[in-house]
């Protein structure tokens, strides 16, 4: 390829300077050039592929704090009413749903579900803890 | 055209094939690398958050356990505490095992005012009226419930002048009401003190009254009223809403008082014409007879009046001669008694019985020199002696001194035994149930764990006070 470049370079009434611009602009540059491009795809591709792990582990991470200050002031002699109650929150500029479902386990003891996640019901994490009507 | 003969030529094309070569290995090492960073790094993430989110439940999951260990201990559903059950939740299981025990003094609480000196303490239900002095400036604090830390100053008056003061309070459309009576410049002031309401004051003639009076606070038609007597068997019904001061009158030996759910004891229509036979020092309520019902026991320096129920016929005791000295609860079965003290020196006992007061040998253990109100349990007995409030040990036979008793005062404040309330200057303490004698403390280590995993290990303290239902339990993480 390179030898044939030449041979049409010897034909054509054209400046050195000329020469060397096509030379750079040919064969191996474009080859190199790909390479690169495609690395570079296949990063951004790679990137794309773990940045929505990252982001969901974001999400959970933000719904776990958000779970762990719900029961932070649901403590003490709290004793929680039996029922499904929602409600949302905005933590990192992303609005996440909360759930609260109560059941009565036994009389006097009540089990509190927490789900913390995406409003779409996606990343959620749950917690469950147990109260007792002392 | 000399161009293909050109020396350089051939490194130019030796050059760029190396590179393309050097270029798409380095390329693939870099996208390599970069996955294999990636993938780890994700992977990190990925197990940190799992590892947080279980050690998150697995907080949780202890601390239901221990919440749940504490109803079972409430209950006296552990039989040994080397046998504790397991709890489980979240599909994570927390278990006790026992590492020592020892005994702890009975629970206080306690209280200390800004700087001024407590004066005197009223409490009410499970509330208490603090009243303080600094520089001629009273201020009234409201301690509710156990949290007593979180306490609401409710009055304050800059420029305290008053002679004389007394106070008495109730409960009033749920809320603790305190009234202050005071008497300045040979005027009498009635202050109603609410944290709901706030304050009022009134200009009310009551010349007869002073510090030894007997004052009785309650609700009339949900307004509050207060009763003043000087130890008689009339009083003055003083009822702010409607100004009125009506006059009040009861049986002999007693003297009108609110008690139960806003009743009064006494008679608005004068049955009762005025007798000074047995004057009243002290009003008590309690279910003396345990039919479930308050009884009322009024007091006198030379007379003790005891009405069941408080209504209908009562039962009043005199010695010829006599004074009373000492009265109240005794005995594991709960005896009403009473020691009188005759001409100057010999001590007689009468206690209660179907027959009504006859002479008893007294309390079978703690011969001490008994003053004042007692109360007493299986073990213990609480009492006044040489002007100190002291408790014996019938198991050591010991007295163990608390307080003065000018400053303190016996109030079932929290659960169904009976608290010791007392002042030291700015101090206020509460001794919960004395009679239930020392605590008992128990060190146990919690293992929480889903499989064989152990997630979390931590070390407990917990306090347990009193028997059966009314025993009280506090928890804490030990370190």
């Amino acid at each position: 390829m390179f030898r044939f470049t030449v041979m049409v370079l010897t034909e054509g009434s054209i400046t050195r300077e000329q020469v060397k611009m096509k030379r750079a602009f040919s064969g191996s540059f474009f080859r190199g050039l790909i390479i690169l491009s495609s690395v570079f795809l296949l990063l951004t591709l790679v990137l794309l592929l773990f940045a929505n792990s990252i982001r969901n582990m974001e999400d959970r991470k933000n719904a776990l704090l958000l779970a762990n200050q719900i029961f932070s002031t649901l403590n003490g002699s709290f004793y929680p009413e039996v029922g499904v109650f929602d409600s949302t929150a905005v933590s990192g500029g992303v609005q996440y749903g909360i759930r609260r479902t109560v059941s009565e386990v036994s009389s006097g003891i009540r089990e509190m579900h927490i789900y913390v996640g995406r409003n779409d019901g996606s990343n959620r994490i749950v917690l469950v803890r147990k109260y007792y009507d002392l | 055209m000399k161009y293909s003969e050109e020396p350089d030529s051939g490194k130019i094309s030796s050059g760029f094939s190396v590179s393309a070569v050097t270029l798409t290995i380095f390329s693939s090492a870099v996208v390599l690398i970069s996955l294999v960073l990636l993938v780890n790094y994700v992977s990190g993430v990925v197990d940190r958050q799992t590892a947080l989110e279980e050690s998150v439940q697995a907080q949780l999951t202890e601390e239901s356990a221990v919440a749940g260990l504490e109803m079972d201990l409430m209950n006296s559903s552990i039989r040994s505490f080397s046998d504790i059950p397991v709890y489980s939740i979240g599909g994570l299981e927390t278990s006790f095992r026992m590492i020592g025990t020892s005994a702890v003094p009975a629970e206080e609480l306690s209280w200390r005012s800004q700087g001024s000196e407590i004066l005197s303490v009223l409490p009410v239900g499970n509330n208490i009226f603090v009243l303080s002095e600094s520089d001629s400036e009273l201020r009234i604090d409201l301690l509710s419930g156990t949290d007593i830390e979180n306490s609401i100053e409710v009055l304050l008056i800059p420029q305290w002048t008053a002679e004389q003061y007394s106070i008495a309070g109730t409960f009033c459309s749920g809320n603790p009401v305190l009234f202050l009576l005071t008497r300045v410049d040979d005027r009498e002031y009635v202050t109603i003190v609410s944290n709901e309401t706030g304050s009022e004051s009134y200009d009310v003639d009551i010349p007869f009254w002073n510090e030894s009076s007997l004052l009785s606070a309650g609700c009339v038609g949900g307004s509050p009223a207060l009763l003043i007597s000087e130890g008689t068997n009339r009083a003055q019904l003083f009822i702010p809403d409607s100004s009125a001061l009506l006059s009040v009158s009861s049986p002999p030996g007693t003297t009108p008082v609110f008690y139960g759910q806003d009743q009064l004891y006494g008679s608005l229509d004068g049955s009762y014409p005025e007798n000074w036979d047995y004057p009243v020092i002290s009003v008590l309520q309690d279910d003396f007879d345990s039919n479930g019902t308050d009884d009322l026991l009024f007091i006198g320096s030379a007379s003790l009046s005891y009405i069941p129920d408080a209504e209908g016929s009562f039962i009043l005791d005199t010695l010829p001669g006599g004074r009373l000295v000492a009265w109240g609860l005794t005995e594991h079965d709960r005896i009403l008694s009473a020691k009188w003290i005759v001409g100057t020196s010999l001590e007689k006992w009468r206690a209660l019985t179907e027959d009504g007061f006859v002479d008893s040998a007294g309390p079978e253990f703690h011969p001490f020199n008994w003053e004042g109100r007692l109360a007493s349990s299986r073990n213990f007995i609480i009492g006044s002696v040489d002007g100190f409030i002291v408790i014996a040990d019938e198991n050591s036979e010991l007295l163990k001194t608390v307080c003065s008793m000018q400053n303190a005062v016996l109030h079932q404040f929290e659960g169904a035994g009976l608290d010791l309330i007392y002042i030291d200057n700015d101090l206020l303490t509460i001794l919960l149930d004395p009679l239930e004698g020392d605590g008992f403390l128990l060190t146990l280590n919690s293992v929480t764990y889903k499989d064989d995993n152990i997630l979390s290990e931590n070390i407990w303290n917990v306090q347990i006070y009193g028997n059966g239902p009314d025993r009280r339990i506090h928890y804490e993480r030990a370190g």
